[in-house]
């Protein structure tokens, strides 16, 4: 079917021929019923009452006159005959003579033809009653016949004259009755046009009002849009500084929206947005409270409040956005940040409490998610901190500012160094302190320089990995922790399989550290990624296992090496029976699952007296050792393999460290003879 | 009060005189033109049906009442016509029918006519008994008939008093 869409100049057009039609349709019909109605006025008689009343006494007198010549005929000698003929003859003569017949005249035609013939008749019976008795026979006679057929005549008339009135009268009966049918007609023409121009235009005013609403609202929330509040926004601070009141701007950013949607589908997505909407929708107040949806996952809410209102409607907002909901059967966590700037504190026009509200905003997402934040001038400068940071960091990354710290790794059965941790420190090149990972790392992972430090750190990991090959043993590991957004880039990869070959390392040398998060984020890609890492050959460890959203079904799932038990799980570990089970669970998982566990975090003998016990694989932490530069980790390998004549090219170092991580090497290995034993 | 009197006095006394002459007679006074005309013969005009009895009431006994001229229109007639007669209320007063709700006068054709009180206590109601000066004979529709003067009471223009213009007036009676 082809859309026939009007144009502009063409809606009228239509509107004014569909009027125009039922105008010419109306005009017809009245038309019509005009002549139906001359038809019916043309067809009665026009007859005045007086002039049919008239002629009817005019017949009687006259026949009055016949009735007398015939008594006076009878007896022409009688004084009362001749009496009687006078009184008749001026009965006659009056009507006709005297009494103007003009209406019966106009009426009746025919009486105008009558009334000489009965002057006539008159005066010669004038002529007779004046000569007196005896009357003469003879012309009695004579004007007997005539007035005989004057009234004959007469009633000729009357009655034709009255059937000419009974057919007009039957004629305009018909001719009404039809009238009325067309009457009926016309009225139901008439009323159904009017009825379907009053349907019409009120749906069209109701279509238009309807569009405007529309115009105004979201399509899929139902709240008020951004072209709403482009609209409406400065007329509400002007209604609040009328008044003497505050304006808050409350500007609501969804977190993970993009995760929800990649993982349980767009409808859920919908579905989270109309939870969304809803929960803005009921703080909506006719005048002072509008909730908008600025698009995507963003939302707004002004608010006019009166002066000492705080942070109530921005703490409850928080509240009821960030919970779990049920959406088609999935439990979804709702998560939203908000930012605050209020009207006339934090801006005068709507343009710098946008901006103001903004930067609250950028604040509590810095902040970690869901969080409420109200503009203070201090953000400002915090946020110029943090793109401070951001650009620092940069730098760092260009001038190579970042170097790697390892951590060893022991087995508990043997007490031997079976791997290390890379971690990466920053040295500032002004002040030679260094800076520890979390003032960095943060603000890294915020902006995409996690994907550039990730690389830098693989690399250097993999250079010293590659130098430290015929120093170490053959199963000994070195592990480097990758985030979540680095996984997913396909650069990774390529710089992975890039810096194995460039090199030489072997892949099995090599363990990368991910974290659960990766799998809530966007668990498609991680499945790739992970299969594509295993392909390659490198080993992968699951760190800070327990500390997030575990789920046993990742560990089934993907092909994993190795399980780091979370340092949480140890603090506390002898207060905490419960601990200890979840423990032990968590290694008796991993070794039925085939998978080597570690445990992270060990900060004193008990808890590695207790790991042991427990048949813990391997342990990690400050207890043993705490990361130490690749020089010490060197020297200790070196050590550790005895290789002397190597001695000269790895001297030891000043430092301390390295008889101390002997040391504990040792208790290691005797505590786990002791417990063998 | 005797001093509101003696204020003044002269106006009390010309309102208690209206007060009297209104109180003598509602007598309403038409500005009709007298007429005096030679005795007329004593012939019949009409009679009176009165308590069952048939009063004949002559030409004479009518014009002695006071003769008036009327000029007036006719709806029967063309043109302007002049007719003398009496007031018709002075007949009733003489046959002592004044004070009744209706009359009723019949016509030798037999017509009947109902005039009603109104007619004759409302306005000149005329029996007129010349026309132009001219006794009424039977022919010129006489010898007595009632004339509505339409010029001079513009209000007896009505439809209803139309039929009520009688002529030929053979009988008089009180009529309901």
């Amino acid at each position: 079917m082809v859309r026939s869409r009007l144009r502009g100049w063409q809606i009228p057009l239509t509107y004014g021929s569909a009027i125009g039609l039922a105008a010419i349709g109306s005009a017809i019909l009245i038309v019509m019923l005009f002549v139906s109605i001359s038809k019916i006025e043309s067809s009665l008689p026009r007859f005045g009452f007086f002039a049919i009343r008239e002629f009817h006494i005019a017949i009687r007198d006259v026949t009055h006159l016949r009735d007398m010549i015939s008594l006076a005929e009878g007896a022409p000698n009688s004084q009362e005959s001749l009496d009687q003929l006078s009184a008749a003859n001026d009965l006659v003569y009056i009507r006709f003579g005297r009494i103007d017949g003009s209406e019966t005249i106009s009426a009746i035609p025919a009486y105008a033809g009558i009334v000489p013939r009965v002057d006539d008749a008159v005066k010669r019976l004038d002529a007779v009653i004046a000569a007196g008795l005896p009357l003469d026979q003879k012309s009695l006679t004579e004007l007997g016949l005539e007035l005989e057929q004057i009234v004959g005549r007469m009633n000729d008339e009357y009655y034709k004259y009255g059937e000419e009135v009974n057919a007009d009268l039957y004629s305009s009966e018909v001719s009404l009755k039809r009238f009325n049918y067309q009457i009926a007609f016309a009225l139901t023409i008439l009323s159904l046009l009017a009825m379907g121009t009053a349907v019409l235009f009120i749906g069209r005013r109701e279509t238009i009002k309807q569009l405007e609403f529309l115009a105004w609202r979201d399509a899929t929330t139902g709240l008020k849009n951004r072209a709403w509040m482009a609209a409406n926004r400065d007329a509400m601070l002007d209604r609040a500084s009328e008044t003497g009141k505050q304006l808050q701007l409350l500007l609501i950013d969804l977190d993970h929206f993009k995760s929800v949607n990649d993982t349980f589908g767009h409808h859920v997505g919908d579905l989270l947005l109309k939870a969304v909407a809803e929960v803005l929708e009921s703080v909506e107040q006719p005048d002072d409270v509008a909730a908008v949806r600025l698009g995507g996952d963003e939302f707004a809410v002004m608010a006019i409040a009166e002066q000492n209102v705080g942070d109530e409607l921005g703490e409850c907002l928080r509240e009821q956005l960030n919970r779990f909901a049920e959406l088609e059967g999935h439990q979804v966590r709702i998560g939203a940040s908000i930012g605050m700037a209020c009207f006339p504190q934090h801006g005068s026009d709507i343009s710098m409490l946008l901006h103001n509200a903004d930067s609250a905003l950028y604040k509590a997402k810095a902040e970690g998610r869901s969080g409420f934040v109200t503009f203070s001038p201090s953000i400002l400068s915090q946020i110029d901190m943090q793109l401070g940071e951001e650009a620092a960091i940069k730098r760092a990354l260009n001038c190579d500012e970042f170097f790697l710290v390892w951590q060893p790794q022991f087995e508990l059965a043997t007490g031997r160094m079976t791997g290390a941790e890379a971690l990466v420190r920053w040295r500032d090149p002004v002040s030679g302190a260094v800076r520890p990972p979390a003032s960095f790392i943060p603000i890294a992972e915020r902006s995409d320089l996690i994907l550039e430090l990730d690389k830098v750190v693989l690399g250097k990991a993999c250079a010293q990995a590659a130098k430290w090959m015929p120093i170490s043993a053959e199963e000994f590991i070195c592990s480097v922790n990758v985030s979540g957004k680095s996984l997913q880039a396909h650069a990774y990869l390529t710089h992975l399989t890039e810096m194995l070959q460039q090199t030489e390392l072997p892949p099995s040398r090599l363990q990368l550290e991910i974290t659960e998060g990766i799998f809530i984020q966007d668990s498609r890609n991680a499945l790739e990624s992970i299969g594509k890492i295993r392909e390659i050959g490198v080993n992968l460890a699951l760190d800070d296992f327990g500390s997030g959203y575990a789920s046993f079904g990742y560990l089934a799932d993907f092909n994993l090496n190795q399980l780091k038990i979370d340092r949480s799980f140890l603090a506390d570990l002898a207060s905490s029976t419960r601990k200890q089970n979840v423990v032990r669970g968590i290694i008796a998982l991993a070794k039925s699952l085939g998978l080597n566990v570690v445990a992270e975090g060990v900060e004193n003998e008990a808890q590695l007296d207790f790991l042991i016990r427990e048949h813990c694989h391997g342990a990690q932490g400050f207890f043993m050792s705490e990361p130490v530069e690749e020089r010490l980790m060197t020297n200790y390998l070196i050590a550790r393999q005895g290789r002397a004549k190597h001695i000269e090219k790895f001297r030891l170092g000043p430092s301390a460290q390295a008889p101390t991580l002997l040391r504990k090497a040792n208790v290691v290995a005797k505590q786990s003879r002791k417990t063998a034993n | 009060m005797l001093s509101l009197v003696k204020k003044c006095r002269f106006m009390l006394m010309r309102s208690l005189l209206m007060l009297a002459f209104l109180a003598i007679g509602a007598m309403p006074v038409w500005a009709l033109e007298p007429a005096s005309f030679p005795e007329p013969p004593e012939t019949v005009a009409f009679n009176v049906q009165k308590d069952g009895k048939s009063i004949p009431i002559t030409l004479r006994q009518l014009e002695k009442l006071g003769l008036y001229k009327v000029v007036t229109t006719s709806p029967f007639e063309n043109g302007q016509l002049t007719f003398q007669g009496v007031l018709f209320r002075d007949v009733l007063k003489s046959v002592g029918l004044e004070d009744r709700d209706s009359v009723t006068l019949r016509a030798v054709d037999e017509y009947v006519q109902v005039i009603p009180h109104e007619d004759w206590t409302e306005g000149p109601l005329l029996l007129a008994t010349r026309q132009d000066g001219e006794l009424l004979t039977r022919r010129t529709q006489g010898p007595t008939r009632l004339i509505y003067p339409l010029k001079d009471h513009p209000a007896f223009d009505t439809p209803i008093r139309k039929p009520r213009w009688i002529w030929l007036i053979k009988t008089l009676e009180s009529g309901n």
